[in-house]
């Protein structure tokens, strides 16, 4: 059987398994979400056989070649990242179980939501047409709201009706670039035959609509309050994949649909990354709540994924790559153990932090674990990523990016030691205030686990960095 | 060629200034009436451009149902807070006027130097007009829509799915609040219903039938008959109901469930997804489209998750 | 001057009105109206922009806008349902950057995602 065949089942699935869970009462939907999220992840062992076989996975709608039908591409980058939302998606199912149990209100449209988005991300993931992909970043949209709605609170309301109306900002400047190219070059395939036909006008509004959905700097304002409010399994999956993919579409329209864009942009775009990193980094470290912290380091790291622009390589797409990979785990790590200390302590506030390692010791190894990871020290997944993005820049001899990579690793020690610091070192260590009911010890266990994962990637870095050194740059598409 | 010209400049007027009511309006409620009367103007302009089933889509769901829903959400914030709902909260600034005009600039030139760049000799819209004959189908946007590119109109419909299943997140938590016109009297009522009613589902099945060869389809028959969804919920002949029913909820998951059927047979027997299984099948999926199309609408409209009968 | 180039230019101020509405409106339901103007915009363009057929718009793009109508009346009945809800949580229709009180100073009790209001479990199950 053509392995192709398989991606059929990363869309349908979990899309089978949320029209079921609409269609039956409250109270099945929850052990139908569990099976349809437990279910199309099992598809990515096979997938990861044909892909390290045969490089990029093809499969044609309908049989219409496009630029008459819609194609769907599996290749290295999207596999990887199709690891990171089943890791973090799992890893998130025993809190999201536990939070929404039929009895609570938001549970009847949580569980078809969370299905959705899966739905959504993959298709995202798989998309080879330019229009696909606007339609199934809409489905991510949408239900990356809804979920975030779920926690009825003010802030979490209107940072989800801030996401909503800055993604459609950015969704229609998408559309307007791919109808451009769609006008110029008659295809609205991503590997344009004519790829020289594609006008920079055309390129930066995809761009700048896909930058809005990442929440790179200076679109990322929706990100912060929409990360940092949302329930922890969902601020979860969306840390790990929902910005990503978006990111992840970006880098495609700029290698294979552009293939040659002008030298100045990408400086440009490079540049932008650059002030996200230190403008993410300096905001984190002065947030006072621990999931706003992460939040914002989000910004700052995504700018790191913008230097794969600038500096176009092979090494540089290995470390970006990397990079995706064990930020994703390491972010859903911490919200995860973030959302138990919410639990916990009612508060996220980083006053409430002290002696925490004591009352909630799985939570802050779990923190310290991601931070290490998001530092990037050795023998972290994170230190993989930099190492091979530092390589790539002392290769093409760009000192500016050199020194910004470098410098950034401080920066982020800057806001994950201030939070180890607080918790671990702070002579207060006093309870200051009651405790809730733990969730169960499962949910600690699925956060350290995830935590720990991004940690041993960087011990055993060759499968990934294997895959992803025949990607991307070079225009090998 | 002149008297067109002057039509299509007239048209463009028209189309701008009721826009700049919508956007520059002092008062909101009329600035949503403008709204439905900015999306008629856009269903004329797309029938001079020739594209009728977008005159027909804009007509009944850019004008007709974004305007309602618009409406009655507009009540709902007046049913709460009268005062705050219509509050003025518009800044009046130098730089956004100067933002506005320069977007405006940056897309008339970028509009206009795209309509002279030299195109590609091929397109996929050759291509679909080329292969057509292959499908049966006589409207080649029918075509793109559920042949060619019958997956994106699958996500589109899990999109509307996504709509009502998300909007469930907010209105579960609210009480529901029928909002029927009052002073109807009980006789107009009934005329109402009865003669709208079944024209309303008669011109929708006219629709349904005819979009394989001319222009309409489940979108446009789907509307319709939400159309008639709304104007039974303000009559007070259907009522937003408390509790979800298996019906309502099976209505709602058929548009995309019959769209993946499509997509999933053809792999048992061996041939790619979404391959083409005949007109037959494209009415089948389209039927089950247009009552998901009514009823996510007409339940999202109601701000309920299913309906019951009310005064008759 | 043909017909093009009317309507393109009549997209180009219609997307401007939509930029200076979502500039300076406060108020939710007119950030949305214009998002919904600049987004017929972008339609008008999608249309007029590529070449004709035999005299009628490429069918490829009609087909886009269709699917683009669509979800823009789902988007925007989603984003009414929130913008009622945050309506009546907050009694006002405008957005402010704030911070969830619940989550600083005095612990006030677990953020849940549970009822919170006092009518809210009366509506059903969905």
């Amino acid at each position: 059987m053509n392995p192709a065949v398989l991606l059929v089942g990363l869309v349908f699935i979990p899309l089978v398994a949320a029209l079921v869970a609409v269609i039956l009462p409250v109270r099945f939907r929850r052990p139908v979400a569990l099976l349809g999220a437990l279910a199309w992840p099992l598809l990515l062992v096979p997938l990861s056989i044909a892909v390290a076989r045969d490089q990029t996975l093809t499969l044609v709608f309908g049989g219409w070649t496009p630029p008459l039908g819609i194609g769907w591409r599996l290749d290295a980058l999207g596999l990887v990242l199709l690891w990171v939302h089943a890791l973090a998606g799992i890893a998130a199912l025993p809190g999201a179980w536990h939070r929404f149990g039929p009895k609570v209100v938001a549970a009847a449209p949580f569980w078809p939501l969370w299905l959705i988005l899966s739905t959504g991300v993959n298709a995202a993931l798989l998309a080879a047409d330019l229009f696909n992909l606007y339609v199934s970043l809409e489905l991510t949209t949408l239900a990356a709201v809804a979920l975030i709605a779920t926690d009825d609170g003010i802030a979490a309301l209107t940072a989800a009706m801030r996401y909503l109306l800055l993604g459609v900002l950015g969704s229609l400047m998408y559309v307007l670039g791919v109808g451009l190219v769609y006008a110029q070059t008659g295809s609205l395939a991503m590997d344009q035959a004519d790829a020289a036909a594609i006008r920079d006008v055309a390129l930066v509004l995809m761009l700048t609509g896909l930058m809005v959905k990442a929440a790179i700097f200076p679109l990322h304002v929706w990100l912060p309050h929409a990360y940092g409010n949302a329930p922890g399994p969902v601020a979860a999956i969306m840390s790990a994949v929902v910005g990503k993919v978006a990111l992840v579409a970006l880098w495609r329209i700029w290698f294979q649909t552009a293939a040659d864009p002008p030298d100045l942009l990408a400086d440009l775009l490079g540049l932008v990354g650059a002030v996200a990193i230190v403008y993410g980094a300096l905001a984190a470290y002065m947030q006072p709540r621990l999931k706003m912290v992460i939040a914002w380091s989000s910004i700052s790291q995504f700018g790191f994924l913008m230097l794969l622009l600038p500096l176009a390589s092979q090494t540089a797409f290995q470390g970006a790559g990397f990079h995706l990979l064990a930020h994703g785990l390491a972010k859903a790590a911490m919200f995860l153990a973030a959302a138990n200390i919410v639990t916990v302590l009612g508060s996220d506030s980083i006053r409430h932090l002290p002696g925490l390692d004591k009352r909630m010791p799985l939570e802050a190894f779990t923190l310290a674990l991601g931070g290490v990871t998001l530092i990037g020290l050795p023998p972290s997944g994170g230190f993989t990523g930099k190492w091979m993005l530092l390589t790539a820049a002392w290769e093409q001899q760009g000192w500016f990016w050199l020194v910004l990579i470098a410098l950034s690793g401080l920066m982020s020690a800057a806001y994950v030691f201030r939070i180890l610091a607080l918790t671990c070192f702070h002579p207060a260590r006093r309870a200051v205030h009651e405790l809730h009911a733990r969730p169960p010890k499962i949910t600690s266990l699925a956060a350290l686990l995830l935590a720990l994962l991004a940690v041993i990637i960087g011990l055993y870095p060759h499968p990934a960095l294997e895959l992803l050194g025949r990607g991307l740059p070079g225009g090998a598409s | 060629m002149n008297a067109q010209i002057v039509v299509d400049i007239a048209l463009g007027l028209i189309l701008v200034g009721l826009a700049a009511q919508v956007a520059l309006g002092r008062h909101l409620f009329r600035s949503i009436v403008f709204y439905v009367a900015f999306g008629l103007a856009m269903a004329v302009i797309w029938a001079r451009l020739g594209a009728a089933d977008l005159a027909l889509a804009d007509a009944a769901i850019g004008a007709g149902l974004t305007g309602a829903l618009m409406m009655v959400a507009f009540r709902r914030l007046v049913g709460i807070d009268p005062e705050q709902a219509q509050a003025q909260m518009t800044r009046h600034s130098h730089v956004a006027v100067a933002v506005a005009a320069l977007t405006a600039g940056l897309v008339a030139t970028v509009g206009l130097a795209a309509l002279t760049m030299a195109r590609a000799p091929e397109s996929a819209g050759m291509q679909v007009l080329a292969r057509l004959e292959e499908t049966g189908l006589g409207n080649p946007v029918t075509g793109v829509l559920l042949v060619f590119r019958g997956f994106d109109t699958l996500i589109e419909m899990a999109v509307l799915l996504t709509a009502f299943v998300g909007s469930r997140v907010m209105t579960q938590r609210s009480r529901l609040n029928v909002t029927t016109i009052s002073g109807f009297e009980l006789p107009l009522v009934r005329t109402l219903v009865a003669v709208i009613l079944p024209l309303a589902v008669l011109i929708a099945m006219h629709l349904l039938w005819i979009g394989a060869d001319q222009p309409g389809g489940a979108f446009q028959a789907g509307a319709v008959l939400a159309g008639s969804g709304v104007l039974l919920l303000l009559t007070g002949t259907l009522l937003p109901a408390p509790r979800s029913n298996a019906m309502a909820r099976l209505a709602l998951v058929a548009g995309v469930a019959a769209l993946s059927l499509l997509v999933l047979v053809p792999l048992s027997q061996g041939r790619p997804p979404l391959a083409f299984l005949g007109k037959g099948s494209l009415l089948f999926a389209e039927a089950a489209m247009m009552v998901s199309v009514a009823v996510s609408l007409t339940l999202l409209f109601a701000g309920a998750p299913a309906l019951k009968a009310g005064r008759q | 001057m043909s017909g093009e180039v009317v309507f393109v230019l009549a997209a180009a101020a219609i997307f401007g009105l939509g930029v200076h509405g979502l500039l300076t409106a406060g108020h939710i339901m007119r950030k949305l109206l214009a998002l919904n103007l600049m987004l017929s915009a972008v339609f008008l363009l999608l249309i007029v922009v590529p070449a004709r057929i035999d005299g009628l718009p490429d069918p490829v793009p009609q087909a886009l806008v269709l699917t683009g109508i669509v979800i823009a009346v789902s988007t925007t009945a989603f984003a009414l349902a929130l913008m009622v809800r945050l309506f009546r949580r907050q009694g006002h229709a405008a957005i402010h950057p704030d911070v969830d009180p619940r989550m600083l100073g005095h612990v006030t009790g677990r953020t849940s995602a549970g009822p919170q209001e006092e009518h809210d479990r009366g509506s059903g199950s969905r």
